[in-house]
């Protein structure tokens, strides 16, 4: 055990600048694959909200499709397959937009669960205080719907930072490539990989342990006496 | 073009069935894992049982799934213990899904009404016979949406295991692209297949929370 | 006399097959208080919120003051819906307390009853806040101002409905079954600050199961019953010495007669 130890104390120094700066790729690649997300979550609710019924069976069956489909093969058809129809992304994009893609579906739930889920007289009391429509949505529905819908959209980021692993497989420049760049290296697959796994650990715990924290803080603060 | 789709189709069907193997081993490791790990949690009076699940589920769940093949591949390799890639799938997967579930079973046992036990045990049932009659049986109808999520979410995760040469589906996609430069069938083949897999998987657990409700 | 505020005019609402309002008529004076009651199932809610187009008429004019509620151009019967954003100012002039109080949970009492006057009428900040504060005033719950909705009981929450509502400074007053969904205890206060807007001369509308509260304090009722009106004329009248058979059987299932002075 002393022995294990002892190969961190030796190689630590080393490694430590080079995976750092690979945390930060990382960062980088989930942070803008979340925004896609978003971005299209957002789309992806306003069509399935809206009136026309070919926007929400679009929208739905994309959804579906999405949530049946690997983030591996999605990477791969991404990075490998576009090519050939002329579009070529770079690793870094093919992967943000993978990341993007399969985050959407979950944003769309939650959105579509989070707005659901302000009860209907709250916008007819803002109707009937003579509010237009747009703003009985930014002033009485949205702020209360941002509350339920936070914690899980926190959650949906952490799966993102961990997804992100799986561009190391398109070549993505981020912290598990660099893993396995160096286990090649230094011939110390245990080591490195269970010291990738502590990094990915110290970044995912502290926002998991927010989110769950905040939906506590949610839960409780809902007496509802006629606040329906 | 035809004939192209389906040759390509009979080779990722042989990946298919290393996916449904590991989906399967997996599976059977978290809900066995799973299950008791939850059952402790709830019900245990030692506090360091409760922390060592913690910090194992914790640590589960916030690191990759792809770290935790990777080591148990190439890391226990490095220390003498060889697992075929099959075996680090299913093993590594398996534990993931156990602490997933072990959290969607906590979450189930305790919310659940604590009376509901303390009838079962006022009427004369030992705790084993109220958690197989009374506390099980329904918290399986709660958690049912919540297993079938993780039971679709577990055969796209077996395409993980390409990346330690395990003989699935996005394994034999990788190979053939290699050798035959058809990549946007090859993928869009990949794409299909999985979704025909687990979009039937999800449907069938929609159906089975119906009838559950339906028998309320 | 006064003329009339609202005139209702043939108001007819269906779910589907369902026919809901099946002819509803009947006037408002400037300053009166009138009393829909009835059974469950009369009508009385719906046609309540035809009159602020929280729900759609099928059929029937709605005039208040003049104008023409919830559609556009200026022949009766004909003329397209307006949209909520084009009914907003419309709302504007039309207050409206619900049974389940639907006060804004992220908000502070204060901001509750200040919130339409600054983003519906521009007011600024200061001005929503001391017009706020003095509606607050009249239902008794100033001291409340800076509480959010949760902590406050049933009566109080729907108070500062009122209060809100108030804040609209609204040409009539919409009762939803004010008092339908509180604890016994709290009825009294909130039928309280209704009687003092009835003897202050506002023009109110109030469907209510409150009997006895209704004979004293409103001016007209009107007893609705399968979506027709049956019965309507001063509130001591038609409460006391009803004329229909139907009346009198809805008075006695729901009062007892001697105390409701039959």
């Amino acid at each position: 055990m002393s022995e294990f130890l002892d190969t961190y104390r030796t190689y630590l120094p080393e490694w430590w600048g080079r995976l750092c700066a690979a945390v930060g790729v990382t960062i980088e690649l989930s942070t803008l694959g979340f925004a896609l997300a978003i971005l299209l979550g957002t789309a992806l609710v306003l069509m399935i909200r809206s009136r026309w019924r070919f926007a929400r069976l679009a929208a739905n069956a994309f959804v579906q499709f999405l949530r049946a489909v690997p983030l591996l093969a999605l990477l791969l058809a991404l990075y490998f397959g576009l090519p050939s129809f002329g579009v070529t992304l770079s690793s870094f994009w093919a992967g943000a937009t993978g990341l993007g893609l399969q985050g959407s579906a979950y944003v769309a739930e939650v959105l579509r669960g989070g707005l659901g889920a302000i009860h209907r007289g709250q916008r007819e009391a803002g109707l009937a205080a003579g509010l237009p429509p747009h703003k009985v949505f930014l002033w009485i529905v949205l702020p209360q719907a941002l509350r339920i819908m936070l914690p899980p959209l926190l959650n949906c980021y952490v799966s993102l930072l961990k997804d992100s692993s799986l561009c190391a497989l398109i070549a993505t420049d981020e912290l598990m490539l660099t893993a396995r760049a160096m286990s090649s290296e230094f011939f110390l697959p245990l080591h490195i990989f269970l010291l990738v796994g502590l990094f990915y650990f110290a970044i995912a715990f502290p926002l998991s342990m927010l989110s769950r924290l905040m939906a506590q803080r949610l839960s409780r603060g809902r007496r509802s006496v006629g606040v329906v | 073009m035809d004939n192209g789709f389906l040759s390509v189709l009979a080779t990722l069907l042989t990946g298919a069935e290393t996916a449904l193997k590991v989906s399967l081993g997996a599976a059977v490791i978290a809900m066995t894992g799973g299950l008791p790990l939850a059952l402790s949690v709830v019900f245990t009076r030692i506090a360091l049982v409760r922390v060592v699940i913690a910090v194992y589920v914790e640590w589960m769940r916030n690191v990759p799934a792809l770290a935790h093949l990777f080591v148990l591949y190439f890391g226990l390799a490095a220390v003498g213990i060889r697992l075929t890639p099959l075996t680090a799938a299913i093993v590594g997967l398996g534990m993931v899904g156990a602490a997933i579930l072990c959290d969607v079973f906590v979450g189930g046992l305790r919310a659940l009404h604590v009376g509901q036990r303390e009838a079962a045990l006022a009427v004369g049932l030992t705790p084993l016979q109220s958690l197989r009659f009374v506390v099980l049986p329904q918290m399986l109808r709660l958690t049912l949406p919540s297993i079938g999520n993780y039971a679709s979410q577990l055969i796209k995760d077996t395409s993980i295991a390409s990346a330690i040469a395990a003989p699935e589906i996005m394994f034999y996609a990788r190979n053939l692209v290699t050798s035959t430069f058809q990549t946007p069938l090859i993928y869009a083949t990949a794409i299909l297949l999985y979704a025909s897999i687990v979009l039937p998987v999800s449907w069938l657990f929609a159906l089975a929370e119906r009838r559950l409700e339906a028998r309320r | 006399m006064s003329e009339a505020l609202l005139t209702v005019d043939g108001l007819k609402k269906s779910y589907g097959a369902t026919e809901v309002l099946k002819g509803i008529s009947f006037d408002l004076k400037k300053g009166e208080t009138l009393s829909l009651i009835g059974p469950s199932g009369s009508g009385k809610s719906t046609c309540l919120r035809c009159l602020n187009f929280l729900e759609r008429p099928n059929e029937g004019e709605i005039v208040l003051e003049g104008e023409r509620i919830g559609r556009i151009g200026n022949v009766a019967g004909h003329g397209r819906f307006m949209t909520d954003r084009e009914l907003a100012p419309q709302r504007r002039e039309i207050g409206m307390v619900f049974q389940l109080f639907y006060l804004w949970p992220h908000l502070t009492v204060r901001d509750n009853v200040a919130l339409a006057s600054m983003k519906a009428d521009g007011m600024n900040r200061s001005d929503a806040y001391a017009l706020a504060e003095q509606m607050l005033d009249k239902v008794h719950l100033r001291h409340k101002a800076d509480e959010f909705p949760e902590r406050l009981s049933g009566g109080q929450q729907q108070r500062v409905a009122i209060a809100r509502a108030l804040a609209q400074k609204p040409k009539l007053i919409l009762f939803d079954e004010p008092t339908s969904a509180l604890d016994p205890e709290l009825v009294g206060e909130v039928l309280g600050v209704i009687r003092e807007l009835a003897e202050e001369g506002r023009s109110m509308i109030l469907v209510t199961h409150e009997i006895r509260f209704a004979r004293d304090v409103a001016d007209r009722v009107i007893f609705m019953d399968g979506g027709h009106v049956i019965e309507e004329g001063p509130a001591k009248d038609v409460i006391c010495r009803p004329q229909m058979e139907r009346t009198r059987t809805f008075l006695g299932q729901v009062g007892e007669t001697s105390d409701l002075g039959i």
